[in-house]
């Protein structure tokens, strides 16, 4: 197989470039970075496509490391020749490579080709990409190669029929990873994790064993409890049965007790019975009877204490004697009474008025005395009184008047004596009244002033009289008076006149009435006459009475009607006191009265009781009984025993019934039979038993609860333990078959290598053959420290020891790889064989080893077509 | 008067052998609500009587729910008589702390105890087996020959006695004891087989199949006796609410999953599993080695037709070691590798190979 020619139609940095290939090698020379990788890159990707879409960094995705640095579609064409026939295979790249277009023309006729796929790279050279770019395609610094699959698989011509040993890394990595995904020392391995769950189960499961236990001990009490419950259950029945029998036999016992109870009774109360019959000595009184005697007891007692109340004493029935004979013709009337009481008040009342009728000697001598002072008088007390009032009060008005007059002179004119004058007068007036007061009162004092009181009194009289004519001797003032001052003056000198004129008046009336005038005092004397006048006319008054007064005619009437009544029940009034004489006698009739109607009750009284007496005798003796003293309280005994016998026998009648109906009601037979089992526990003990037997049972009832609460949760633990139990199982039995599948595995794996080295093994002399006949043309040196595995590993002889290749110098390693490449290229393709595409592979050699290099190139170009790119002309 | 006969109801069965969490929850709820569809079949059908012939619950200390539900059914149905005797795994704590036992449940113990019915001319024995009694329970069954006899045992039948094992029931001891109906339980199969020239014995099987060695129909058996004549006919009710089934798939000469589906498909069809059955399907047969099998896909593929699934795979590898001979692919040459290791077994070498076939051929590797 042969590259005809290429065009880059956009590819990196190239575009637009075509070139022709020839047969044996194309060396194309140009200067770092030219795009002599990327051409390389390109006949590799027309074959192969682009491979790392999905790695990020530019290196290992080779769409973004060769997509145009203007962008868009890129891609060309390539014209190869295989067998004889050539083809031309267009790609155009997009952004992924579902989107890339592959096309394959004959490019004989330029009709689309079927032959290949876009795959054509791996159905053409029979290798993957990976193994291309290891053998055919040599890129620059990348001479070191590993055999793959593929050129293992190559190397065997195992391609063609089975392609089975390229699935071998593939088969030993799937194993490796059955393996590690089971490997039981590797933590992540399932075998190794379910070791530590199995551990944990085992532990679980061994620790769980108990419950098991636990179970059989708690149905093991739970059974005695159930046990002890039946028991129980037997005892209660048992103890039931005997409280009952016992229940019966008491009951029996009681109810035969209350027979003979019921019997007794019913004896006792005829007893009693009998007993209160026998206290009556006859037949028995009829109750009602009785009650009815007791009752009129009850009159015969009240007709006794009448008897009593009424009882007449020796004294009185000697006053009744007595008043008899007073009274032997009847007792006056009340209304006689009355009459004689009010004939002896007006009595009483005529001789009171008469008496103070009569004038006393006193009287009649103070009326004597009197009546010449007023027996003739002309005028009366009041009126000269009354004149006396009328005088002092012009008087007392005069110096007012006075000195008005003098005021209204002084407004005319007046004269300044007159008013010197004036202004003496009132002191030496003054100066004689006081002369005269004390005149008069040495006078009434004592006989022994009397000469030096009248003395005074004199002087006192004289002081006054000589003011008043002196002033009055004065001549007036001739002036001209006002009609007002006129006026004034008038009523002045008529007031003056009234006043002297009463003073004459009074004074002769004084003196009619035996009294002398002093015109300080006569006020005083005519209160005193007034006090006279007053008990004269009343003395005067009753002297006229007492001459025309009828009452002692009167007077006398009355006490004979007294004296007669009183004489006709031989009383007589001796000093004429007839009200007390009346009063008496009234009280003796009525004396007379109760006495007589007090003997009367007590007579009926006796009367009465004797007959009810006589009555209850003869009951009593109807009935075989002596009346006794007190038949109330002999009845009342016989009614009191005739009440407790009625008693006795309603008690005996209600005994003996409810005898008979305790005996209808019940067996009698069987309570006379009766047989006290004495092996019968008391009742008292049976119900406690019973009691006590419940509550145990309720303990154990609670206990086979508990119990069973217990077993229902080991019940659960245990079930929850064998699920872990089963569960562990299925571990133990998936630990098992996963550690026999990791055994098998392992030997399955190691089997697979043996396999694959053993196919490997038979090929490794050709390669080694061809790796030493290149590497001793390009060195000249024999290459016989040289070995190859059969994993196609080189390794080399260096101090004795075979060493791998990486530890020689970097231009041997390449040279060793190119070697080493050509030879399994040599061994790959012994058909078809690919053209060799290398990209400056010789930079690490020194010159020597580079002529050697191109010599190496020429020499394979007789069996290859090379493309050779180189940036250095050394190398060209 | 007409009885059911039932046995090895096993209520309170957890039932996660098979089944996961929620599914055993569910499945344990159905089998419970199949008792009480029996009970209710009982009442609407006019049977008088149901033997339990033995365990009634699976474990020792049944739940509070399984207590009350099966009390509750018992006291609502006052008109039917239920005769219960309990088997080895009956519970302990059933009727424990009850005050008083429902008046139409009978209970029997480690003596002969025995019940009247359709006025004393049905006789209902029962005996509760133990390894005090085991020996002594033959002679001590005094049957009335003149009555219509039903014996209730629970325990595994024998023809002979068996010593030192308390479930065993001499089935030769009990002929001609004047037993007419001989109701047992403890085997989970329905059987029903002639005791003696007068009586037949019969075991009703478990009402709910629970795990795939319960396959087939389950129920219980309804008799109707003319207690005058003291004839009878009895029938087997099947009755479970699911059926388990075993399935059976030889895929002898199969290379891809997908032929052994077919297959699979095939049996089950003629098998004729429901979709609310639980399945076991086993594949059988010799595979060659480099076949494709998935069994999880064939478990995943059948999984949504029917109420429960799982595939076992019985199957064996085939390996011709001549074809490989002459391979000189490293397919033949890893055949060779394994092949000539006289340290590997031979059944190893076959799962070797094919492991390392797997991976070559970039299968999933089991």
């Amino acid at each position: 197989m042969k590259l005809i020619s290429c065009h880059i139609e956009n590819f990196g940095k190239i575009h637009d470039y075509s070139i022709d290939f020839n047969d044996g090698v194309n060396k194309m020379c140009e200067e770092n970075g030219w795009g002599k990788s990327t051409i390389a890159a390109f006949i590799q990707a027309m074959f192969y496509g682009f491979e790392g879409d999905n790695k990020r960094s530019i290196e290992g995705n080779e769409r973004k490391k060769y997509k145009p640095w203007q962008g868009g579609a890129f891609g060309g064409e390539l014209v190869f020749e295989i067998g004889e026939k050539r083809y031309l295979i267009s790609r155009v790249f997009k952004d992924k490579k579902s989107n890339d277009e592959f096309e394959l023309r004959d490019a004989s006729t330029n009709l689309p080709s079927k032959e290949y796929s876009d795959k054509i790279g791996e159905e053409i050279f029979k290798i993957n990409k990976e193994s291309f770019a290891r053998t055919v395609f040599i890129a620059q610094s990348q001479c070191e190669t590993a055999p793959t699959d593929d050129i293992n698989a190559k190397i065997g011509q195992l391609a063609d029929n089975s392609n089975d040993l390229n699935n071998f890394e593939a088969a030993a990595a799937r194993l490796t990873s059955i393996i590690n995904e089971l490997n039981p020392n590797r933590a992540t391995g399932s075998i190794s994790k379910r070791n530590d769950k199995i551990a944990e189960y085992n532990m679980y499961v061994k620790n769980g064993e108990s419950i098991s236990d636990s179970i059989r001990q708690y149905q093991e009490k739970l059974h005695d409890e159930e046990d002890a419950y039946d028991k129980l259950k037997m005892e209660i029945d048992e103890t039931g049965r005997l409280q009952e029998k016992a229940s019966r036999q008491q009951a029996l016992t009681a109810r035969k007790s209350e027979w003979e109870r019921l019997k007794g009774a019913a004896d006792r109360k005829k007893k009693e019975n009998e007993e209160c019959r026998q206290t009556f000595p006859g037949e028995l009184p009829d109750l009602e009877e009785v009650k009815k005697r007791v009752s009129e007891c009850s009159d015969m007692e009240r007709a006794r204490d009448r008897i009593e109340m009424h009882r007449v004493t020796q004294s009185e029935k000697d006053e009744l004697a007595a008043l008899g004979n007073t009274f032997a013709e009847g007792t006056p009337a009340a209304a006689d009474f009355t009459e004689m009481l009010n004939d002896a008040k007006q009595l009483e009342d005529l001789s009171r008025e008469l008496a103070s009728e009569q004038m006393t000697p006193s009287e009649k001598e103070r009326l004597g005395r009197l009546e010449p002072y007023f027996e003739h008088e002309t005028e009366n007390i009041a009126v000269v009184t009354e004149k006396w009032n009328s005088r002092n009060t012009k008087k007392n008005a005069l110096p007012s008047k006075r000195a008005a007059l003098t005021a209204l002179r002084a407004s005319m004119g007046a004269q300044p004596q007159q008013s010197k004058q004036t202004g003496k007068t009132p002191i030496l007036i003054i100066i004689g009244i006081l002369l005269v007061a004390v005149g008069m009162f040495a006078v009434m004092a004592n006989n022994s002033l009397l000469l030096l009181g009248i003395a005074f009194v004199a002087v006192g009289i004289v002081i006054i009289v000589g003011i008043f004519f002196g002033r009055k001797a004065e001549p007036p003032v001739q002036q001209t008076a006002t009609p007002e001052y006129e006026n004034l003056q008038r009523d002045i000198e008529d007031d003056e006149k009234f006043i002297a004129r009463a003073d004459e008046e009074v004074a002769a009336y004084l003196s009619a009435h035996g009294k002398s005038f002093n015109e300080y005092r006569v006020s005083s004397i005519l209160q005193e006459i007034t006090a006279e006048a007053v008990e004269y006319s009343s003395l005067k008054k009753k002297m006229q009475n007492s001459m025309e007064s009828t009452k002692a005619a009167d007077l006398e009437n009355i006490r004979q009607k007294l004296d007669a009544f009183l004489g006709a029940y031989g009383a007589v009034s001796a000093d004429g006191k007839f009200t007390n004489d009346l009063y008496m006698l009234k009280n003796k009739a009525e004396s007379y009265s109760a006495l007589s109607r007090k003997q009367a009750d007590m007579e009926k009284a006796e009367n009465e009781y004797q007959t009810l007496r006589n009555e209850m005798t003869l009951f009593l003796e109807k009935y075989n009984y002596q009346a006794s003293d007190n038949i109330s309280q002999q009845l009342s005994d016989i009614r009191d025993g005739l009440l407790t016998y009625q008693s006795s026998l309603r008690a005996l009648e209600e005994a003996s019934k409810e005898l008979e109906q305790f005996e209808a009601a019940n067996d009698i037979s069987e309570l006379e039979e009766i047989q006290e089992d004495e092996s019968l526990p008391a009742l008292d003990d049976l119900n406690r038993a019973l009691k006590q037997y419940a509550e145990d049972r309720e303990k154990t009832h609670k206990n086979i609860t508990d119990y069973n609460k217990m077993l229902e949760n080991l019940q659960e633990e245990y079930d929850e333990w064998e699920e872990k139990r089963a569960r562990l199982e299925e571990l133990n039995s998936l630990q098992s078959v996963e550690k026999k599948k990791y055994k098998y595995v392992n030997m399955a794996k190691k089997k697979l290598e043996l396999a694959k080295e053993a196919i490997t093994a038979k090929y490794s002399a050709p390669i080694l053959q061809s790796f030493s006949q290149y590497y001793e043309m390009i060195t000249n040196a024999a290459a016989t420290n040289f070995h190859i595995d059969a994993n196609t590993k080189v390794t080399v002889d260096e101090q004795g020891k075979q060493r791998e290749i990486n530890t020689l110098s970097l231009g041997y390693k390449d040279l060793i790889g190119i070697c080493l490449r050509t030879a399994l290229v040599d061994a790959m393709y012994q058909e078809e064989t690919p053209p060799l595409i290398m990209d400056d592979p010789f930079t690490n050699l020194d010159d020597r080893k580079v002529k050697a290099g191109m010599d190496f190139i020429n020499e394979l170009a007789r069996k290859y077509q090379i493309i050779y790119f180189t940036c250095s002309n050394s190398r060209k | 008067m007409k009885l059911i006969h039932c046995a090895d109801l096993h209520l309170d069965s957890k039932m996660d052998t098979n089944l996961e969490k929620e599914k055993a929850k569910e499945r344990k709820r159905e089998i419970l609500d199949t008792f009480e569809r029996m009970v209710a079949y009982a009442a609407a059908n006019g049977v008088s009587a149901i033997l339990i012939a033995g365990d009634m619950f699976d474990v020792k200390n049944i739940s509070a729910t399984a207590r009350n539900t099966v009390l509750h059914s018992i006291i609502e149905h006052s008109g039917i008589t239920f005769y219960y005797l309990r088997g080895n795994h009956d519970s302990d704590n059933f009727l424990s702390g009850l005050e008083n036992m429902p008046e139409n449940l009978k209970m029997f113990n480690s003596e002969w105890t025995s019940y009247s019915e359709a006025g004393g001319k049905v006789s209902i024995w029962g005996i509760e087996l133990s390894d005090k009694n085991t020996g002594s329970i033959y002679t001590s069954l005094l049957l009335e020959p003149d009555k219509f006899n039903i014996v209730m045992l629970h325990g595994q039948e024998s023809q002979s006695a068996a010593k030192d094992k308390a479930e065993i029931i001499n089935l030769k001891a009990l002929r001609n004891k004047g037993i007419d109906y001989l109701a047992l339980g403890h085997v989970h199969m329905n059987k029903v087989e002639k005791l003696d020239a007068r009586g037949t014995y019969c075991y009703a099987g478990c009402l709910e199949g629970r795990g795939f060695d319960e396959c087939g129909e389950r129920g219980f058996m309804l008799l109707d006796i003319d207690e005058n004549s003291g004839t009878y006919t009895y029938q087997f009710i099947p009755f479970a609410k699911r059926r388990l089934y075993t399935v059976d798939v030889d895929v002898t000469g199969c290379q891809t999953t997908a032929e052994m589906a077919s297959r699979a498909r095939q049996e089950l069809k003629n098998a004729g599993c429901g979709s609310d059955a639980l399945v076991k399907i086993v594949l059988k047969g010799e595979l060659d080695v480099e076949c494709e099998k998935d069994v999880t896909y064939l478990k995943a593929q059948f999984g949504s037709q029917f109420y429960f699934i799982k595939v076992y795979d019985e199957t064996s590898l085939k390996i011709d070691v001549d074809d490989y001979m002459l391979d000189q692919s490293l397919k033949g040459e890893y055949v060779r590798q394994v092949m000539n290791d006289e340290a590997i077994s031979d059944e190893d070498k076959k799962i070797i190979i094919r492991y390392g076939l797997q991976a070559i051929a970039g299968e999933e590797v089991q």
